[in-house]
Protein backbone atom coordinates (compact mmCIF):
# COMPACT_ATOMS: atom_id res chain seq x y z
CA UNK A 1 0.00 0.00 0.00
CA UNK A 2 1.29 3.21 -1.26
CA UNK A 3 0.44 6.57 1.14
CA UNK A 4 -0.47 9.13 -0.66
CA UNK A 5 -0.23 13.13 0.43
CA UNK A 6 -1.26 16.11 -0.91
CA UNK A 7 1.70 18.04 -3.04
CA UNK A 8 2.30 20.84 -0.26
CA UNK A 9 3.03 24.89 -1.55
CA UNK A 10 5.93 24.85 0.48
CA UNK A 11 9.01 23.34 1.16
CA UNK A 12 9.56 23.65 4.73
CA UNK A 13 5.78 21.92 4.63
CA UNK A 14 7.80 18.61 3.53
CA UNK A 15 9.91 18.61 6.39
CA UNK A 16 7.33 19.47 8.59
CA UNK A 17 5.16 17.12 7.00
CA UNK A 18 8.20 14.37 8.63
CA UNK A 19 9.11 16.41 11.75
CA UNK A 20 5.23 15.97 12.82
CA UNK A 21 5.18 12.09 12.17
CA UNK A 22 8.06 10.90 13.59
CA UNK A 23 10.43 13.47 15.65
CA UNK A 24 12.55 11.13 17.14
CA UNK A 25 13.78 9.52 13.62
CA UNK A 26 17.19 10.49 12.34
CA UNK A 27 16.77 13.77 9.71
CA UNK A 28 20.38 14.29 9.40
CA UNK A 29 24.24 12.91 9.72
CA UNK A 30 26.73 15.75 9.69
CA UNK A 31 29.93 15.98 11.00
CA UNK A 32 30.13 12.58 12.82
CA UNK A 33 26.64 13.00 14.65
CA UNK A 34 23.05 12.42 13.98
CA UNK A 35 20.26 15.12 14.41
CA UNK A 36 16.51 13.79 14.71
CA UNK A 37 13.90 16.01 12.81
CA UNK A 38 12.55 17.64 15.98
CA UNK A 39 16.46 18.64 16.80
CA UNK A 40 16.81 19.96 13.47
CA UNK A 41 13.54 21.84 13.44
CA UNK A 42 14.59 23.82 16.40
CA UNK A 43 17.83 24.76 14.91
CA UNK A 44 16.05 25.91 11.98
CA UNK A 45 13.32 27.85 13.71
CA UNK A 46 16.01 29.70 15.85
CA UNK A 47 17.47 30.59 12.25
CA UNK A 48 14.07 31.47 11.31
CA UNK A 49 13.23 33.48 14.49
CA UNK A 50 17.11 35.38 14.07
CA UNK A 51 16.10 36.17 10.17
CA UNK A 52 12.50 37.42 11.00
CA UNK A 53 14.18 39.67 13.51
CA UNK A 54 15.82 40.91 11.03
CA UNK A 55 13.05 41.78 8.84
CA UNK A 56 14.97 42.62 5.44
CA UNK A 57 12.65 43.70 2.50
CA UNK A 58 13.79 41.79 -0.16
CA UNK A 59 13.39 38.12 -1.03
CA UNK A 60 16.98 36.50 -0.67
CA UNK A 61 18.74 35.95 2.10
CA UNK A 62 22.70 34.61 1.77
CA UNK A 63 23.50 31.20 2.96
CA UNK A 64 27.69 30.89 4.09
CA UNK A 65 28.09 27.73 5.33
CA UNK A 66 29.51 24.40 4.37
CA UNK A 67 28.59 20.99 5.39
CA UNK A 68 27.57 21.69 8.45
CA UNK A 69 24.41 21.79 11.22
CA UNK A 70 24.24 25.54 10.51
CA UNK A 71 24.54 24.82 6.69
CA UNK A 72 20.70 22.35 6.99
CA UNK A 73 19.53 24.89 10.04
CA UNK A 74 20.13 28.11 7.26
CA UNK A 75 18.78 26.51 4.48
CA UNK A 76 15.21 25.45 6.49
CA UNK A 77 15.50 28.13 8.96
CA UNK A 78 15.46 30.86 5.61
CA UNK A 79 12.44 29.04 3.80
CA UNK A 80 10.74 28.77 7.69
CA UNK A 81 11.09 32.84 7.26
CA UNK A 82 9.11 33.10 4.00
CA UNK A 83 12.83 34.67 2.36
CA UNK A 84 14.80 32.55 -0.10
CA UNK A 85 18.57 31.02 -0.09
CA UNK A 86 21.45 32.14 -1.61
CA UNK A 87 24.37 29.79 -1.43
CA UNK A 88 27.37 31.78 -0.48
CA UNK A 89 30.01 28.57 -0.56
CA UNK A 90 33.39 29.57 1.25
CA UNK A 91 35.36 27.15 -1.11
CA UNK A 92 34.55 29.94 -4.01
CA UNK A 93 37.08 32.75 -4.07
CA UNK A 94 35.84 36.07 -1.84
CA UNK A 95 35.60 38.33 -4.99
CA UNK A 96 33.14 36.28 -6.28
CA UNK A 97 31.41 35.93 -3.41
CA UNK A 98 30.99 39.60 -3.01
CA UNK A 99 29.85 39.79 -6.81
CA UNK A 100 26.98 37.46 -6.20
CA UNK A 101 26.10 39.47 -2.88
CA UNK A 102 25.65 42.33 -4.47
CA UNK A 103 23.66 41.17 -7.41
CA UNK A 104 21.20 39.67 -5.07
CA UNK A 105 21.23 42.89 -2.92
CA UNK A 106 21.92 41.12 0.31
CA UNK A 107 21.44 42.65 3.38
CA UNK A 108 21.87 39.53 5.91
CA UNK A 109 23.46 36.53 5.66
CA UNK A 110 23.12 33.52 7.55
CA UNK A 111 26.37 32.08 8.14
CA UNK A 112 27.64 28.82 10.43
CA UNK A 113 30.15 28.71 13.11
CA UNK A 114 33.19 28.26 11.49
CA UNK A 115 32.64 30.84 8.86
CA UNK A 116 32.16 34.16 11.39
CA UNK A 117 35.38 35.68 9.99
CA UNK A 118 34.43 35.40 6.62
CA UNK A 119 31.11 36.30 6.77
CA UNK A 120 31.74 39.30 8.27
CA UNK A 121 34.22 40.19 5.92
CA UNK A 122 31.73 39.61 2.96
CA UNK A 123 29.26 41.42 4.50
CA UNK A 124 31.67 44.56 5.47
CA UNK A 125 32.78 44.94 1.20
CA UNK A 126 28.73 45.32 0.60
CA UNK A 127 27.98 49.20 -0.08
CA UNK A 128 24.35 48.17 1.76
CA UNK A 129 24.59 47.28 5.26
CA UNK A 130 24.38 43.93 5.76
CA UNK A 131 24.23 41.82 9.01
CA UNK A 132 24.77 38.59 10.06
CA UNK A 133 23.37 35.71 11.62
CA UNK A 134 25.11 32.74 13.06
CA UNK A 135 23.00 29.39 12.25
CA UNK A 136 23.51 25.58 14.29
CA UNK A 137 23.76 26.96 17.85
CA UNK A 138 20.33 28.53 18.40
CA UNK A 139 17.25 26.90 19.53
CA UNK A 140 13.78 28.47 17.93
CA UNK A 141 11.24 30.05 20.07
CA UNK A 142 8.21 29.37 17.92
CA UNK A 143 8.43 31.51 15.04
CA UNK A 144 5.34 31.83 12.79
CA UNK A 145 6.28 29.77 9.29
CA UNK A 146 6.23 33.05 6.67
CA UNK A 147 5.79 31.73 2.90
CA UNK A 148 7.69 33.40 0.50
CA UNK A 149 7.42 32.43 -3.69
CA UNK A 150 10.93 32.24 -3.98
CA UNK A 151 13.09 29.21 -2.54
CA UNK A 152 16.46 29.64 -3.64
CA UNK A 153 18.81 31.54 -6.24
CA UNK A 154 21.75 29.80 -7.43
CA UNK A 155 24.57 31.87 -9.99
CA UNK A 156 25.73 30.36 -12.97
CA UNK A 157 28.37 31.58 -14.91
CA UNK A 158 27.68 33.93 -17.51
CA UNK A 159 29.20 34.36 -20.95
CA UNK A 160 29.64 38.49 -20.56
CA UNK A 161 32.14 37.88 -17.52
CA UNK A 162 29.05 38.28 -14.97
CA UNK A 163 27.31 35.56 -12.89
CA UNK A 164 23.66 34.88 -14.27
CA UNK A 165 21.36 34.62 -11.00
CA UNK A 166 18.51 31.81 -11.62
CA UNK A 167 15.57 32.10 -8.95
CA UNK A 168 13.63 29.39 -8.26
CA UNK A 169 9.92 29.27 -6.56
CA UNK A 170 8.82 26.53 -4.43
CA UNK A 171 6.33 25.59 -7.03
CA UNK A 172 9.12 24.78 -9.03
CA UNK A 173 10.78 22.38 -7.16
CA UNK A 174 7.29 21.17 -5.82
CA UNK A 175 6.72 19.68 -8.97
CA UNK A 176 10.23 18.25 -8.98
CA UNK A 177 10.32 16.27 -5.34
CA UNK A 178 6.45 15.13 -6.27
CA UNK A 179 7.81 13.15 -9.01
CA UNK A 180 10.72 11.93 -7.76
CA UNK A 181 9.48 10.83 -4.38
CA UNK A 182 7.30 8.26 -6.59
CA UNK A 183 9.75 7.61 -9.24
CA UNK A 184 12.10 6.49 -6.47
CA UNK A 185 9.75 4.91 -4.38
CA UNK A 186 11.51 7.17 -1.23
CA UNK A 187 9.88 6.14 2.37
CA UNK A 188 11.20 6.51 6.10
CA UNK A 189 14.01 3.90 5.71
CA UNK A 190 15.92 5.51 3.02
CA UNK A 191 19.24 6.68 3.76
CA UNK A 192 20.02 9.60 0.88
CA UNK A 193 23.81 10.89 0.42
CA UNK A 194 24.38 14.58 0.18
CA UNK A 195 27.03 15.05 -2.25
CA UNK A 196 26.20 18.02 -4.06
CA UNK A 197 27.41 21.66 -3.08
CA UNK A 198 24.43 23.70 -2.01
CA UNK A 199 25.99 25.96 -4.85
CA UNK A 200 24.59 23.15 -7.13
CA UNK A 201 20.96 22.67 -6.84
CA UNK A 202 21.31 18.78 -7.22
CA UNK A 203 21.67 19.30 -3.34
CA UNK A 204 17.88 20.75 -3.67
CA UNK A 205 17.05 16.60 -4.16
CA UNK A 206 19.29 15.33 -1.73
CA UNK A 207 17.61 17.37 0.85
CA UNK A 208 13.88 17.34 -0.25
CA UNK A 209 13.25 14.34 -1.64
CA UNK A 210 15.10 13.07 1.47
CA UNK A 211 12.79 14.97 3.79
CA UNK A 212 10.00 14.90 1.81
CA UNK A 213 10.19 10.57 2.63
CA UNK A 214 10.60 11.41 6.50
CA UNK A 215 14.00 9.65 5.34
CA UNK A 216 17.60 10.59 6.79
CA UNK A 217 19.95 12.56 5.11
CA UNK A 218 23.83 11.23 5.35
CA UNK A 219 26.33 14.49 4.54
CA UNK A 220 29.85 13.27 3.16
CA UNK A 221 32.53 15.11 4.72
CA UNK A 222 35.01 17.05 1.89
CA UNK A 223 37.94 14.74 1.78
CA UNK A 224 35.34 11.07 1.62
CA UNK A 225 33.84 12.99 -1.59
CA UNK A 226 36.56 11.62 -3.53
CA UNK A 227 36.37 8.27 -2.88
CA UNK A 228 33.11 7.16 -0.77
CA UNK A 229 33.03 3.46 -1.24
CA UNK A 230 33.41 3.43 2.43
CA UNK A 231 30.82 5.90 3.39
CA UNK A 232 28.06 4.26 1.03
CA UNK A 233 28.94 0.84 3.27
CA UNK A 234 29.60 2.39 7.06
CA UNK A 235 26.19 3.83 6.82
CA UNK A 236 24.67 1.72 4.78
CA UNK A 237 23.26 4.40 2.03
CA UNK A 238 20.27 3.67 0.29
CA UNK A 239 20.10 6.53 -2.35
CA UNK A 240 22.88 7.86 -3.78
CA UNK A 241 23.23 10.74 -6.00
CA UNK A 242 26.57 12.38 -7.37
CA UNK A 243 28.12 13.49 -10.61
CA UNK A 244 29.38 10.64 -13.12
CA UNK A 245 32.83 12.15 -12.24
CA UNK A 246 33.02 10.55 -8.91
CA UNK A 247 32.16 6.85 -10.28
CA UNK A 248 34.69 7.60 -12.63
CA UNK A 249 37.33 8.01 -10.17
CA UNK A 250 35.75 5.33 -7.80
CA UNK A 251 36.37 2.91 -11.16
CA UNK A 252 39.85 4.00 -11.16
CA UNK A 253 40.19 3.43 -7.83
CA UNK A 254 39.21 -0.19 -8.53
CA UNK A 255 36.38 0.65 -5.94
CA UNK A 256 33.59 -0.62 -8.49
CA UNK A 257 34.10 -4.63 -7.75
CA UNK A 258 30.73 -6.46 -8.11
CA UNK A 259 28.49 -6.66 -5.46
CA UNK A 260 30.47 -4.16 -3.21
CA UNK A 261 27.29 -1.82 -2.29
CA UNK A 262 24.56 -4.28 -1.71
CA UNK A 263 22.30 -1.25 0.23
CA UNK A 264 21.78 1.20 -2.49
CA UNK A 265 18.20 0.81 -3.81
CA UNK A 266 18.64 3.91 -6.35
CA UNK A 267 21.90 4.91 -7.82
CA UNK A 268 21.08 8.33 -9.64
CA UNK A 269 23.61 10.40 -11.87
CA UNK A 270 23.48 14.08 -13.08
CA UNK A 271 25.25 17.02 -14.47
CA UNK A 272 27.88 16.01 -16.83
CA UNK A 273 26.94 12.92 -19.31
CA UNK A 274 27.01 9.19 -17.65
CA UNK A 275 29.42 6.72 -19.79
CA UNK A 276 27.06 3.54 -20.65
CA UNK A 277 29.84 1.23 -19.70
CA UNK A 278 30.55 3.02 -16.25
CA UNK A 279 27.06 2.92 -15.77
CA UNK A 280 26.65 -0.84 -16.56
CA UNK A 281 29.75 -1.16 -14.07
CA UNK A 282 27.98 0.83 -11.13
CA UNK A 283 24.82 -1.24 -11.66
CA UNK A 284 27.10 -4.40 -11.07
CA UNK A 285 28.63 -2.96 -8.10
CA UNK A 286 24.94 -2.36 -6.88
CA UNK A 287 22.59 -5.52 -8.03
CA UNK A 288 20.60 -4.82 -5.43
CA UNK A 289 18.96 -1.36 -6.53
CA UNK A 290 18.44 0.41 -10.19
CA UNK A 291 20.59 2.87 -12.05
CA UNK A 292 18.91 6.21 -13.48
CA UNK A 293 20.50 8.78 -15.52
CA UNK A 294 18.89 12.41 -14.72
CA UNK A 295 19.09 15.36 -17.00
CA UNK A 296 18.25 19.39 -16.74
CA UNK A 297 19.79 22.68 -16.57
CA UNK A 298 19.25 24.58 -13.21
CA UNK A 299 16.35 27.12 -15.20
CA UNK A 300 14.50 23.92 -14.84
CA UNK A 301 14.54 23.19 -11.35
CA UNK A 302 17.53 20.28 -10.95
CA UNK A 303 16.49 17.72 -13.58
CA UNK A 304 13.72 17.17 -15.99
CA UNK A 305 14.16 14.26 -17.72
CA UNK A 306 15.54 10.69 -16.88
CA UNK A 307 16.33 7.41 -17.79
CA UNK A 308 16.40 3.91 -16.24
CA UNK A 309 19.25 1.79 -16.69
CA UNK A 310 18.81 -1.24 -18.44
CA UNK A 311 22.21 -3.10 -18.13
CA UNK A 312 21.72 -6.37 -20.25
CA UNK A 313 20.66 -3.89 -23.16
CA UNK A 314 21.93 0.37 -22.08
CA UNK A 315 20.87 2.95 -24.93
CA UNK A 316 23.40 4.88 -25.21
CA UNK A 317 24.86 7.24 -28.50
CA UNK A 318 29.24 7.28 -28.65
CA UNK A 319 28.85 5.82 -25.65
CA UNK A 320 27.25 7.89 -23.40
CA UNK A 321 23.97 7.01 -21.84
CA UNK A 322 20.50 8.43 -23.25
CA UNK A 323 18.59 10.59 -20.98
CA UNK A 324 15.41 9.32 -21.48
CA UNK A 325 11.81 10.95 -21.25
CA UNK A 326 10.99 14.57 -19.95
CA UNK A 327 8.92 13.45 -16.33
CA UNK A 328 4.93 14.19 -16.25
CA UNK A 329 3.94 17.71 -16.90
CA UNK A 330 7.03 18.84 -18.33
CA UNK A 331 7.14 19.93 -22.21
CA UNK A 332 9.96 19.67 -24.76
CA UNK A 333 10.54 20.34 -28.13
CA UNK A 334 13.59 19.22 -29.98
CA UNK A 335 13.92 21.83 -32.28
CA UNK A 336 15.77 22.26 -35.29
CA UNK A 337 18.13 25.92 -36.70
CA UNK A 338 14.95 27.17 -38.87
CA UNK A 339 12.81 26.73 -35.02
CA UNK A 340 11.01 23.21 -36.52
CA UNK A 341 10.72 20.29 -35.05
CA UNK A 342 12.64 17.73 -35.68
CA UNK A 343 14.47 14.47 -34.98
CA UNK A 344 17.82 16.20 -34.24
CA UNK A 345 18.50 19.73 -32.88
CA UNK A 346 18.37 22.05 -29.75
CA UNK A 347 16.67 21.47 -26.89
CA UNK A 348 13.95 23.19 -25.24
CA UNK A 349 11.88 22.99 -22.04
CA UNK A 350 8.79 23.84 -20.54
CA UNK A 351 6.51 23.03 -17.93
CA UNK A 352 6.22 23.76 -14.04
CA UNK A 353 9.36 23.32 -13.33
CA UNK A 354 10.54 26.49 -15.12
CA UNK A 355 12.21 29.01 -13.96
CA UNK A 356 10.91 32.82 -14.44
CA UNK A 357 14.20 34.02 -15.70
CA UNK A 358 17.50 35.63 -15.02
CA UNK A 359 17.49 38.06 -12.07
CA UNK A 360 16.92 41.43 -12.80
CA UNK A 361 18.63 40.60 -16.19
CA UNK A 362 15.57 41.32 -18.91
CA UNK A 363 17.81 40.82 -22.03
CA UNK A 364 18.88 37.61 -21.20
CA UNK A 365 15.87 36.72 -20.17
CA UNK A 366 14.33 37.59 -23.05
CA UNK A 367 16.89 35.75 -25.45
CA UNK A 368 17.13 32.41 -22.93
CA UNK A 369 13.40 32.17 -22.20
CA UNK A 370 10.78 31.61 -25.33
CA UNK A 371 7.23 31.82 -26.20
CA UNK A 372 6.85 29.64 -29.48
CA UNK A 373 5.01 26.43 -30.95
CA UNK A 374 1.48 26.08 -31.44
CA UNK A 375 0.55 25.65 -28.31
CA UNK A 376 1.62 29.26 -27.25
CA UNK A 377 3.54 27.95 -24.45
CA UNK A 378 7.30 29.24 -22.71
CA UNK A 379 10.05 27.56 -23.19
CA UNK A 380 13.98 27.60 -22.10
CA UNK A 381 16.16 26.90 -24.77
CA UNK A 382 19.30 24.92 -23.52
CA UNK A 383 21.81 25.19 -25.93
CA UNK A 384 22.34 21.78 -25.83
CA UNK A 385 21.82 19.31 -28.80
CA UNK A 386 20.00 16.41 -28.77
CA UNK A 387 18.69 13.50 -30.46
CA UNK A 388 15.27 11.40 -30.06
CA UNK A 389 14.53 8.25 -31.14
CA UNK A 390 11.86 6.32 -32.03
CA UNK A 391 11.38 5.45 -28.73
CA UNK A 392 10.78 9.24 -27.87
CA UNK A 393 14.23 8.98 -25.46
CA UNK A 394 16.79 11.98 -25.96
CA UNK A 395 20.43 11.76 -26.21
CA UNK A 396 22.77 14.67 -25.29
CA UNK A 397 25.16 15.21 -28.10
CA UNK A 398 26.79 18.56 -27.56
CA UNK A 399 26.58 21.95 -26.70
CA UNK A 400 25.69 24.64 -29.45
CA UNK A 401 27.85 27.07 -27.78
CA UNK A 402 31.03 27.83 -25.77
CA UNK A 403 29.30 26.13 -22.32
CA UNK A 404 31.25 23.07 -20.50
CA UNK A 405 30.81 21.06 -17.95
CA UNK A 406 33.81 20.47 -15.70
CA UNK A 407 32.81 17.69 -12.67
CA UNK A 408 29.35 18.82 -13.08
CA UNK A 409 29.94 22.65 -13.04
CA UNK A 410 28.50 24.98 -15.72
CA UNK A 411 31.09 26.97 -17.59
CA UNK A 412 31.15 29.52 -19.82
CA UNK A 413 34.23 29.75 -21.52
CA UNK A 414 33.88 32.70 -22.72
CA UNK A 415 33.26 34.01 -18.74
CA UNK A 416 37.22 32.37 -17.95
CA UNK A 417 38.70 34.09 -21.49
CA UNK A 418 36.91 37.81 -19.87
CA UNK A 419 38.86 36.74 -16.44
CA UNK A 420 42.05 35.53 -18.34
CA UNK A 421 41.92 39.05 -20.52
CA UNK A 422 41.57 41.07 -17.54
CA UNK A 423 44.14 39.75 -14.87
CA UNK A 424 47.12 39.24 -17.91
CA UNK A 425 46.05 42.36 -20.11
CA UNK A 426 47.03 40.11 -22.76
CA UNK A 427 45.27 40.88 -26.13
CA UNK A 428 43.54 37.05 -26.50
CA UNK A 429 42.75 34.64 -24.50
CA UNK A 430 40.93 31.28 -25.78
CA UNK A 431 40.14 28.44 -22.97
CA UNK A 432 38.62 24.92 -24.02
CA UNK A 433 37.69 21.73 -22.05
CA UNK A 434 40.92 19.18 -22.07
CA UNK A 435 40.94 16.37 -21.77
CA UNK A 436 37.53 15.17 -22.41
CA UNK A 437 37.74 11.18 -21.83
CA UNK A 438 34.52 9.40 -22.42
CA UNK A 439 32.93 12.40 -22.96
CA UNK A 440 33.33 13.96 -19.38
CA UNK A 441 35.81 17.06 -19.77
CA UNK A 442 38.16 16.97 -16.59
CA UNK A 443 39.59 20.56 -16.60
CA UNK A 444 40.25 23.69 -18.56
CA UNK A 445 43.32 24.69 -20.49
CA UNK A 446 43.69 28.32 -22.34
CA UNK A 447 45.87 29.78 -25.28
CA UNK A 448 47.63 32.92 -24.40
CA UNK A 449 50.02 35.44 -25.79
CA UNK A 450 53.93 34.80 -26.58
CA UNK A 451 54.59 37.80 -24.69
CA UNK A 452 53.22 36.59 -21.46
CA UNK A 453 55.24 33.29 -21.28
CA UNK A 454 57.11 34.51 -18.25
CA UNK A 455 54.07 35.10 -15.94
CA UNK A 456 51.78 31.74 -16.04
CA UNK A 457 52.26 31.55 -12.58
CA UNK A 458 51.11 34.45 -11.38
CA UNK A 459 48.30 34.65 -14.49
CA UNK A 460 47.19 31.45 -12.73
CA UNK A 461 47.29 32.72 -9.63
CA UNK A 462 45.21 35.77 -9.97
CA UNK A 463 42.50 34.03 -11.75
CA UNK A 464 42.16 31.53 -8.42
CA UNK A 465 41.56 34.86 -6.63
CA UNK A 466 38.44 35.35 -9.30
CA UNK A 467 37.12 31.94 -10.32
CA UNK A 468 35.94 28.87 -8.76
CA UNK A 469 38.81 25.82 -8.52
CA UNK A 470 37.12 24.21 -11.52
CA UNK A 471 37.12 27.66 -13.56
CA UNK A 472 40.69 28.19 -13.08
CA UNK A 473 42.84 26.82 -16.41
CA UNK A 474 44.89 23.54 -15.07
CA UNK A 475 47.18 25.00 -17.65
CA UNK A 476 48.35 27.92 -19.93
CA UNK A 477 50.22 27.66 -23.73
CA UNK A 478 51.64 30.60 -25.11
CA UNK A 479 51.40 30.83 -28.72
CA UNK A 480 51.25 34.08 -31.28
CA UNK A 481 50.35 31.33 -33.73
CA UNK A 482 46.42 30.87 -33.39
CA UNK A 483 44.31 29.22 -36.61
CA UNK A 484 41.24 31.36 -37.30
CA UNK A 485 38.00 29.66 -38.84
CA UNK A 486 36.64 31.07 -42.81
CA UNK A 487 34.88 33.29 -40.27
CA UNK A 488 37.20 34.98 -38.23
CA UNK A 489 36.51 32.98 -35.05
CA UNK A 490 39.74 31.24 -33.51
CA UNK A 491 39.66 27.71 -34.35
CA UNK A 492 39.09 25.87 -31.24
CA UNK A 493 38.84 22.78 -33.00
CA UNK A 494 42.46 23.40 -34.33
CA UNK A 495 43.93 24.32 -30.81
CA UNK A 496 42.16 21.51 -29.13
CA UNK A 497 44.35 19.03 -31.68
CA UNK A 498 47.60 21.04 -30.67
CA UNK A 499 46.52 20.02 -27.30
CA UNK A 500 46.10 16.18 -28.19
CA UNK A 501 49.70 16.86 -29.62
CA UNK A 502 53.06 15.66 -27.88
CA UNK A 503 54.22 18.28 -25.42
CA UNK A 504 55.08 21.86 -27.76
CA UNK A 505 57.83 24.31 -27.01
CA UNK A 506 56.09 27.43 -25.02
CA UNK A 507 53.93 25.36 -22.91
CA UNK A 508 54.23 25.89 -19.51
CA UNK B 1 65.26 -2.01 -4.94
CA UNK B 2 64.03 -1.62 -1.95
CA UNK B 3 61.77 0.78 -0.81
CA UNK B 4 61.40 3.26 2.21
CA UNK B 5 58.92 5.81 3.50
CA UNK B 6 61.93 8.51 2.34
CA UNK B 7 62.76 7.65 -1.11
CA UNK B 8 59.30 6.75 -1.40
CA UNK B 9 58.18 10.31 -0.29
CA UNK B 10 61.06 11.66 -2.64
CA UNK B 11 59.40 9.51 -6.37
CA UNK B 12 55.90 11.44 -4.95
CA UNK B 13 57.43 14.92 -4.77
CA UNK B 14 59.66 14.29 -7.89
CA UNK B 15 56.31 13.64 -9.84
CA UNK B 16 54.71 16.46 -8.42
CA UNK B 17 57.64 19.03 -10.21
CA UNK B 18 56.05 19.80 -13.08
CA UNK B 19 52.89 20.88 -11.78
CA UNK B 20 54.30 22.80 -8.86
CA UNK B 21 56.85 24.67 -11.59
CA UNK B 22 53.44 25.56 -13.09
CA UNK B 23 51.93 27.11 -9.95
CA UNK B 24 54.89 28.75 -9.42
CA UNK B 25 55.41 26.76 -6.27
CA UNK B 26 58.27 25.12 -4.79
CA UNK B 27 58.41 21.86 -3.14
CA UNK B 28 59.13 23.63 -0.02
CA UNK B 29 55.57 24.91 -0.40
CA UNK B 30 53.74 21.70 -0.10
CA UNK B 31 53.97 19.91 3.31
CA UNK B 32 54.07 16.34 3.44
CA UNK B 33 51.03 16.59 5.34
CA UNK B 34 49.04 19.08 3.49
CA UNK B 35 46.11 18.08 1.57
CA UNK B 36 47.04 18.06 -2.41
CA UNK B 37 43.54 18.69 -3.63
CA UNK B 38 42.11 21.11 -0.88
CA UNK B 39 45.20 23.37 -1.07
CA UNK B 40 44.34 23.38 -5.23
CA UNK B 41 47.62 21.94 -6.38
CA UNK B 42 46.15 19.08 -8.11
CA UNK B 43 41.92 18.67 -8.48
CA UNK B 44 41.08 14.95 -8.02
CA UNK B 45 41.62 13.41 -12.06
CA UNK B 46 45.06 14.78 -11.32
CA UNK B 47 45.42 13.02 -8.44
CA UNK B 48 44.34 10.35 -10.04
CA UNK B 49 46.61 10.71 -12.69
CA UNK B 50 49.66 10.63 -10.26
CA UNK B 51 48.50 8.07 -8.27
CA UNK B 52 48.47 5.80 -11.28
CA UNK B 53 51.45 6.96 -12.71
CA UNK B 54 53.46 6.17 -9.56
CA UNK B 55 52.10 2.75 -9.79
CA UNK B 56 53.63 1.83 -12.86
CA UNK B 57 56.66 3.33 -11.51
CA UNK B 58 56.95 1.25 -8.52
CA UNK B 59 55.18 -1.99 -9.93
CA UNK B 60 52.53 -2.47 -7.17
CA UNK B 61 48.66 -1.20 -7.13
CA UNK B 62 47.01 0.61 -3.89
CA UNK B 63 44.54 -1.05 -2.00
CA UNK B 64 41.73 2.21 -2.26
CA UNK B 65 39.67 -0.39 0.04
CA UNK B 66 42.12 -0.43 2.97
CA UNK B 67 43.14 3.47 2.88
CA UNK B 68 41.26 6.07 4.49
CA UNK B 69 40.15 8.82 1.69
CA UNK B 70 41.74 11.94 3.55
CA UNK B 71 45.32 9.99 3.73
CA UNK B 72 46.02 9.58 0.13
CA UNK B 73 45.85 13.20 -0.72
CA UNK B 74 48.77 14.34 1.06
CA UNK B 75 52.66 13.44 0.32
CA UNK B 76 52.90 11.63 4.18
CA UNK B 77 49.80 9.73 3.46
CA UNK B 78 50.38 9.17 -0.19
CA UNK B 79 54.06 7.46 0.60
CA UNK B 80 52.59 5.63 3.78
CA UNK B 81 50.04 3.52 1.61
CA UNK B 82 52.62 2.55 -1.24
CA UNK B 83 55.01 1.10 1.59
CA UNK B 84 51.77 -1.08 2.86
CA UNK B 85 51.45 -2.19 -0.96
CA UNK B 86 54.83 -2.38 -1.29
CA UNK B 87 55.38 -4.80 1.94
CA UNK B 88 52.18 -6.41 1.93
Amino acid sequence: MTVSHPAPDHLWSYFERAWRTSPDRTALFVDGRGWSYAELAHRALGVSAAVQRHGVPGPFVGLHAHRSIGAYAGVLGILHAGKAYVPLNPQVPADRLSTIAGLADLELIVADTAREASAHALAARRAAPCAIVLAGDTVGPDAPHRAGPEAYMLFTSGSTGVPKGVPIHHTNVVAYVEHLLERFGAGPDDRFSQTFELTFDLSVHDLFVCWGAGAALYVLPQDQLMAPARFIRDHGITQWFSVPSTAVLMDRMRLLKPGAFPSLRVSAFCGEPLPADLAVKWAAAAPNGRVENLYGPTEATIAITGHLLDPAAPKARHGILCIGHPFPGARVRVVDADGHDAGTGELWLGGPQLSSGYWKDPDRTATAFVTSGPDRERYYRTGDLVERDADGDLYFISRLDDQVKVRGHRIELQEVNQVLKAVSGGAFAYALAHPVRDGIAQGIEAFLPLALRSEGASILDACAQRLPEYMVPARLHFTDDIPFTTSGKADLRALRARLEEPARTGDR
Amino acid sequence: MSFNEVTVRERIRTALTPRLTEMGLTQADVGDGMSLTQSGVLDSFALMELIGRLEQDLHVELDFESVEPEQFTTVKGLAAAFIKALTA
